[in-house]
């Protein structure tokens, strides 16, 4: 209001704070703990409650743990005191979910009071109710909305509508009653209601197009008087309809000539469509998608009801109604939403940043729209940095000939700023609009040498990297310049070159001797010159630093190559490059050296006859840029106008593109028929699943519900799924329309904690427990096992040296035995590096002992295999290779029964007639058979196995770091956590013979914590037949090495420590 | 999806939380460590209001010592979320009587928590009309005594809800002695000037404010002295437009409770009010303003360690008129070391903190001007910094009953069922926005 008053007000109201900060709640919140809370909780006194519950408030608000106050708490619930009732709501929704039993006594009291004459008291009871989070009610919660949704009063209506993503969130069952409580919400008359039951429609069911045809044209007329916030949700759902349902508009601006740049616009609507990670980057154009025009009447009644919306006051909706007109409206109208957008930079200055990012995205793709606006992006000193950047970018965007002579001027003011940070970016933006605009080249190429030339350069003060950088980015600008018509800019160089001496900068020497070298020989100056400047760069060579030091000896050979002829020049240019070579040749830096060898080699010797293809080497080699500047960046990022993830630049989680246009097809648009919608959606109940055959055997029945309100009878589908629709609907029916609460609540309850049982005795092991619990919604399971495996690790029986050529490997195979369960198959590669052709090679096993191979079985083995007699498995010999010629390879599997998982199995290898003695090194990781269990068998047998039986060691885990490298190169994109489960199961996977049963993967805060990646592997023991679990759980951060702890479960428990041994070692 | 905001936290400069308060269980309760981790102890803090940690995104916003974080886990509106931060500040101010921050919020944390569990479902955004939820809100905020007018039954909690589906800011049945309306025009300026005093950059943005103490249900319209309005209503009435100076409103706003679709057909601004106070409409104007102020600045620099800067500014404004609280600064380099003023009104000194000499005339009459000229001493220092990157002069100044744009409300009807008469005020008054003149 007005200041005088407001100071006035200012004054007296400091005056009165001291009187009046006895009466507030400051004393509560400083020292809450000053009495005891209990018995003012038990007091008979609303004024004693509410002082204890409020000092519970404070208490919770600085963080502390009041849970054990709940009993009491719980027990005001009944209170008749509305005010009571709300802290004691508010203390709830806190608590419930640490105390679900104690939280499960307030159920009661919320049900009396949902009946309450005071409308107030039914939606705060429903929405604390629904608040509280408990699974185990989730059906009375339902009852509870399908009640309120049909209040007399709007406000409780509208709580039951936002109470409905609440249990969606909770409870993800049961859809299609959700769905239809979502249809009677959208139907309400009040404009408050629809705006609510539009964001539960955005919650539940987003893609559930047939529903919002139904009511489009009335959702349209609702939409202004809907709440702004909802308008929001409402214009989007409006939008995304309109899109599957039309396609998109082929007088669109994205389609149109409005646009300056056709591709960016095409890559936009792609973007928008199809979002970013799936636009492949191709030329394709929209032919293959169908396009509405906006003739079409939704299209129509939809811009006409979002035009008027942007004159609200609320920016959100502003824009929201912008996107609208940019994706769907006609070109010749999207002029409409500049202004009002414009005028959105007026508010704060958060907001200005927000709305300045979707202005650039317009801005790239329609310059046209925002030219003439360009005063509105100059930049006033109270902008952040963030915001200044923004600004200039889309300067450098929307420029046109007429309206640059005002931009630069205001470019000279920015250019005096003291932030050089900013002064660089200026002067990169000179650089490209001068790029674009050729026409300015000249004026631009005049600024900047002016600059580069003014700039105190010899000051030693503070600030000299940013002026440094002001400098570095003057001179690429200059460059990039150059670059479009060097020939005209031939004094520039020149002007550049003499002042090479006062500039000490080394980036920006190495820039300008780069473009000395670049263009020496063109024009009629420039090589006039250029003996001296070589000259000048021979003296300086030595107070040089590496980064010129390399430019000289580049631009010298460069120089030297491109002098043809053989005049006095091109001696003396020969001169001083030896002489720089020479010093080259012993400076200190490494690189230099190299270079100087380099050069020296390849401009040394060269005869008559290469003298051509030296100096065309020469010539190609050195058209390497020193710097590139950064400036505009390539890749375009585009998102839905408004999204986060327009301002961040990537797809934030949740972001959805537009659906496919034209995807939706909606056969009965007027809605009469229930079915097809329900078919639609995702939950469809299946007495609806037949659809084909709905046409001549439809029955309307009516739907007994309580309050009658459906004006349509849905029609059901009595065809050959008759039988189970009994079912079905009655279950359905009883869900959604049952009074009585208690019998329901004991059925479902007891289904849904017999559910949970399992996830709460899930292991011994504690970590993973608690990580089970606590990140239950934030965890990811992937059954993808489509593994790349590294090929096996092989080892080297008999070499080549001391066997006539012959040499054997193996590797321990994944196959199962078909001959015994007990055995472990060997792949075996016989090589022959010899001239001759080895004949009758064949292995057999040593009799050790004067026994059979499968002869005295070590104890551990004997025990476990007593049930089947190891005679009785003979190891199966191996068919012999009767000839193996030079250079030859040949496979054989070779099907072993080792008596010991760690000790070595004698061989005898034969051939030519001739015997040698081998050893194969048993590898414990493949004494294992894949068991293929599901999570819910692994836990239960995990169970089965504890104490004694389980046995666990961490090591760390470093390979996935590498593997992030190579995928940083591939893609950006990929999703590094899942990188290195993936690598972690590879690695796994690849050195021994699991199973992989499960990997979960944090969904973390930080995108780089892996803590709680955990993968599951089963194994079967060859020779026991014995179950043995593996369980692997990772911590730390995936830019560093993991730390990871490996159990084992099984009962062959010397076997397991063993095999937990090597799979420490695959794993470091 | 907008905003489905996962919390909402309350810290103060040091980073403690002050309130915080869970919608969604998808974030974790360290998030905020988080945030003071990242964002609070770093030098970005204060760039850049979106900021990703993880898989979170936190907006957040500084008011007077307070942060007001939002912590969002998925794609949201981030022009929505912003919107709601100002608004649900506004709505606290408004409880309060006035400040917030960190005093504020211990004062009346309990209706702090009360009013966030109304004004977010869920991390939805709610109605923040104030007046709608004092009928929700049990708690009652510490008020300055200056609160506006009660209406003479004060809403009971417990009385049934009237809220009705077609004003969803308006509760029936509200009962006034006296019926009055309050309108602030209220403007500011924003001007960019070079040193040789031609206009770079001018417009001016305006908003209306409005207060009103109305029974009933009453229908106001509201006319302007605005070029598209009269024309309309020439055009409807068929008469010639009276003379008589028109303005371009180029941008308007308005309030949720003006009728859109009427103001897109027939260019009328029509509504039902709120009840007390509110801003019905924002406005920008670029061309023919008027200028309170000319100023003109003159710095020459006197060997290495002496300047000479003078400042004339006049005013252009009728001589009727006074202009209140003007502050002149005028920038000096960092090395200042002494400063002597000669002024012909007001008084000067030489702020060390923000490097500027400071001006302050309490009351400035129309068609007047006033000079100063100081003299700065500098250190000499090594380093001679070239005193190109001077930043502008900036001025600060209220012109009460002036509209830089020229604005006039034409007439405020209002209608109501039981044809009350209704007392209309009409205040104007204009400010200094960014107000710079280079030199």
């Amino acid at each position: 209001m007005l200041p005088q008053m407001g100071a006035a007000a200012e004054s007296l109201s400091k005056a009165s704070s001291l009187v009046m900060r006895i009466g507030t709640d400051a004393h509560l919140y400083d020292d809450p703990d000053d009495v005891s809370i209990k018995p003012l909780l038990e007091s008979r006194y609303d004024s004693e409650k509410v002082d204890a519950l409020k000092r519970l408030l404070a208490l919770i608000a600085q963080g502390a743990d009041v849970s054990h106050f709940f009993p009491q708490v719980v027990k005001n619930v009944a209170s008749h005191s509305l005010e009571v009732k709300k802290l004691v709501y508010l203390y709830l929704l806190h608590y419930a979910e640490k105390r679900q039993n104690e939280a499960l006594l307030s159920i009661n009291c919320f049900q009396k009071d949902l009946s309450d004459t005071n409308p107030l008291v039914r939606a705060w009871a429903l929405r604390a109710m629904t608040g509280i989070r408990l699974h185990v009610v989730s059906p009375l919660i339902l009852a509870a909305i399908t009640k309120c949704a049909r209040d007399p009063s709007p406000y409780v209506r509208k709580c039951a509508a936002y109470a409905l993503p609440k249990l969606y969130n909770l409870h993800q069952e049961e859809i299609s009653s959700l769905e239809q409580l979502v249809d009677v919400l959208l139907r309400d008359n009040s404009p408050a209601v629809v705006g609510s039951a539009s964001v539960a429609f955005n919650a539940i069911c987003p893609n559930n197009y047939p529903l919002i045809s139904k009511h489009f044209k009335r959702l349209c007329e609702a939409l202004p008087d809907v709440e702004e916030w909802s308008q929001i949700i409402l214009i989007e759902i409006l939008l995304r309809y309109t899109v599957a349902r039309h396609g998109l508009v082929r007088e669109s601006v994205l389609f149109s000539d409005v646009t300056h740049d056709s591709t960016f616009s095409s890559v936009m609507s792609r973007c928008y469509v199809e979002g970013h990670e799936l636009w492949s980057g191709d030329g394709r154009g929209f032919e293959e998608v169908e396009m509405g025009t906006c003739k079409n009447e939704d299209v129509d009644l939809l811009l006409k009801c979002t035009a008027p919306l942007l004159w609200s006051q609320n920016s959100a909706v502003v824009l929201a109604a912008a996107g609208v007109h940019w994706i769907v409206g006609p070109a010749e109208e999207v002029k409409k939403i500049v202004k009002p957008i414009l005028f959105l930079l007026r508010s704060s200055s958060v907001a200005k940043y927000v709305v300045l990012c979707n202005i650039l995205a317009f801005a790239k793709a329609a310059p046209l729209l925002f030219d003439s606006f360009y005063e509105e992006f100059f930049i006033s000193s109270s902008d952040s940095y963030q915001i200044k950047t923004i600004k200039l970018e889309i300067l450098s965007t929307i420029a046109t000939e007429s309206s640059v002579p005002f931009i630069f001027g205001e470019f000279q003011d920015y250019i005096r700023d003291p932030d050089r940070r900013f002064v660089a970016d200026t002067v990169a933006v000179i650089g490209f609009i001068a790029k674009q605009l050729a026409v300015l080249a000249g004026t631009c190429l005049e600024g900047l040498l002016k600059l580069v030339l003014s700039e105190p350069l010899v000051s030693g003060s503070y600030q000299i990297e940013e002026e440094d950088g002001v400098l570095v980015q003057a001179i690429i600008s200059i460059k990039s310049i150059l670059k479009q018509d060097p020939s005209s800019h031939e004094k520039v160089i020149v002007r550049l070159v003499r002042n090479l001496d006062r500039i000490k900068n080394s980036a920006s020497r190495a820039l300008i001797i780069w473009i000395f070298g670049e263009y020496s020989s063109m024009g009629d100056v420039i090589p006039k010159i250029a003996p001296t400047v070589l000259k000048y760069l021979a003296w300086s060579f030595h107070s040089d630093e590496v980064e010129a030091k390399l430019q000289i000896l580049n631009t010298c050979a460069k120089v030297t190559a491109k002098t043809k002829g053989n005049n006095e020049d091109s001696t003396l240019f020969k001169k001083i490059l030896n002489y720089i070579l020479q010093l080259a040749t012993f400076d200190q830096n490494y690189d230099v050296r190299d270079r100087a060898r380099f050069i020296r080699n390849l401009m040394g010797n060269k005869t008559k006859n290469n003298l051509d293809i030296y100096r065309d080497l020469i010539e190609s080699m050195f058209c390497t840029k020193p710097a590139s500047s950064p400036y505009p960046s390539a890749n375009i990022r585009v998102y839905l106008p408004g999204s986060l993830s327009q301002v961040v630049l990537h797809a934030a989680p949740g972001y959805t593109p537009l659906p496919k246009p034209g995807s939706a097809v909606i056969e009965n648009p007027t809605g009469l028929n229930n079915s097809s919608d329900v078919d639609e959606s995702e939950g469809s109940s299946p007495q609806y699943s037949t659809e084909d055959n709905r046409s001549g055997y439809d029955t309307g029945t009516e739907e007994t519900s309580e309050n009658g309100d459906y004006e349509e009878t849905p029609l059901v589908n009595i065809s050959e799924a008759n039988v189970d629709q009994g079912q079905t609907s009655q279950n359905d029916m009883s869900n959604f329309v049952s009074t009585d609460l208690s019998e329901m609540m004991s059925r479902t309850a007891l289904e849904s904690w017999l559910d949970e049982t399992p996830s709460f005795s899930n292991g011994s092991f504690g970590q993973s427990h608690s990580q089970n619990v606590s990140t239950s919604n934030a965890r990811v399971s992937f059954n993808d096992r489509n593994f790349k495996l590294k090929p096996r690790k092989s080892h080297v029986l008999l070499e080549p040296a001391n066997s006539d050529g012959l040499r054997i490997s193996y590797s321990f195979s994944t196959e199962v035995s078909s001959v015994s369960p007990l055995l472990v198959c060997v792949d075996l590669l016989f090589e022959n590096f010899a001239k001759e052709t080895l004949r009758n090679i064949n292995i057999r096993f040593e009799e050790a002992s004067g026994n059979s191979i499968s002869g005295p079985t070590d104890p551990v083995l004997e025990d476990s295999a007593s049930m089947v007699s190891p005679d009785k498995i003979p190891t199966f010999p191996m068919e012999e290779i009767p000839l193996l010629s030079p250079n030859e390879t040949v496979k054989r599997i070779l099907q072993v029964r080792f008596q010991h998982h760690l000790l070595p199995l004698k061989l005898h290898i034969l051939w030519n007639g001739k015997m040698h003695l081998g050893k194969l090194w048993p590898d414990i990781a493949y004494f294992l058979r894949p068991l293929s269990l599901d999570m819910n068998s692994f836990v239960e047998k995990e169970k089965q196995l504890p104490g004694m039986f389980e046995c666990s060691r961490r090591c760390i885990f470093s390979d996935h770091l590498q593997e992030l490298e190579q995928n940083e190169k591939i893609s950006v994109n990929a999703d590094k956590s899942l990188v290195v489960a993936h690598c972690f199961a590879v690695k796994i996977l690849s050195s021994s013979n699991f199973y992989l049963v499960s990997m979960d993967m944090p969904v973390s805060l930080k995108p780089d914590d892996m803590s709680g990646l955990c993968l599951r592997f089963a194994g079967e023991v060859v020779n026991s037949s014995k179950p043995c679990l593996i369980t692997v759980i990772a911590h730390g951060n995936l830019t560093e090495p993991l730390d990871v702890t490996v159990k084992l479960n099984s009962e062959d428990t010397v076997f397991g420590l063993n095999l937990l041994n090597r799979l420490v070692a695959i794993v470091q | 999806m907008p905003v489905a905001a996962s919390a909402i936290y309350f810290l103060n400069l040091r980073g403690d939380v002050l309130i915080n308060r869970l919608y969604r269980d998808d974030v974790g309760g360290n998030m905020v460590d988080a945030f003071r981790m990242h964002i609070m102890q770093t030098k970005e803090m204060g760039t850049c209001p979106v900021r990703q940690i993880g898989g979170c995104s936190f907006f957040y916003m500084r008011i007077s010592n307070v942060y007001f974080v939002i912590v969002v886990s998925s794609n949201a509106n981030v022009a929505c979320a912003f919107k709601f931060v100002v608004e649900a500040v506004a709505l606290f101010k408004s409880y309060f009587g006035g400040a917030f921050d960190e005093d504020a919020i211990r004062n009346n944390f309990v209706l702090i928590y009360e009013l966030l569990d109304e004004i977010m479902d869920f991390g939805y955004p709610q109605n923040l009309s104030p007046e709608i939820l004092k009928l929700y809100i049990t708690q009652e905020g510490v008020r300055s005594p200056f609160s506006s007018k009660q209406p003479l039954e004060r809403a009971v909690p417990n009385a049934t809800l009237q809220v009705t589906g077609a004003v969803g800011w308006r509760r029936e049945g509200l009962v006034y002695k006296k019926n009055e309306v309050f309108l602030d025009i209220v403007e500011s300026v924003n001007l960019l000037m070079s040193s040789k005093g031609s206009v770079l950059r001018c417009d001016v943005t305006g908003k209306i404010l409005m207060k009103c103490f109305l029974s009933g249900m009453p229908d106001l319209k509201l006319g302007l002295n605005d070029k598209i309005g009269l024309e309309k209503e020439s055009e409807m009435k068929s008469r010639p437009i009276k003379s008589g100076k028109t303005i371009e409103l180029d941008d308007v706003t308005f309030h949720q409770c003006v009728n859109l679709t009427r103001f897109n057909t027939e260019k009328t601004v029509s509504f039902v009010p709120p009840d007390g106070e509110f801003e019905l409409m924002k406005y920008r104007i670029t061309e023919g303003v008027n200028l309170p102020f000319r100023v003109l600045p003159t710095i020459k620099e006197l060997g290495r360690t002496r300047m000479e800067v003078n400042v004339k500014v006049k005013s252009v404004f009728g001589a009727k008129i006074f202009a209140l609280g003007v502050v002149v600064k005028v920038p000096v380099p960092k090395q200042t070391a002494k400063t002597s003023f000669q002024v012909t009104s007001g008084k000067a000194k030489y702020n060390a903190s923000i490097d500027s000499i400071v001006w302050k005339i309490r009351k400035f009459p129309g068609q007047t001007e006033a000079t100063m000229s100081a003299e700065v001493e500098l250190i000499s220092t090594m380093v001679e910094k070239k005193s190109a990157t001077r930043p502008p002069i900036q001025m600060e100044f209220q012109v009460p009953m002036f509209t830089a744009s020229g604005l006039r409300v034409r007439f405020l009807k209002v209608w109501e069922k039981s044809g009350y008469n209704t007392v209309e005020w009409v205040r104007y008054i204009t400010r200094a926005g960014s107000y710079e003149i280079r030199c």
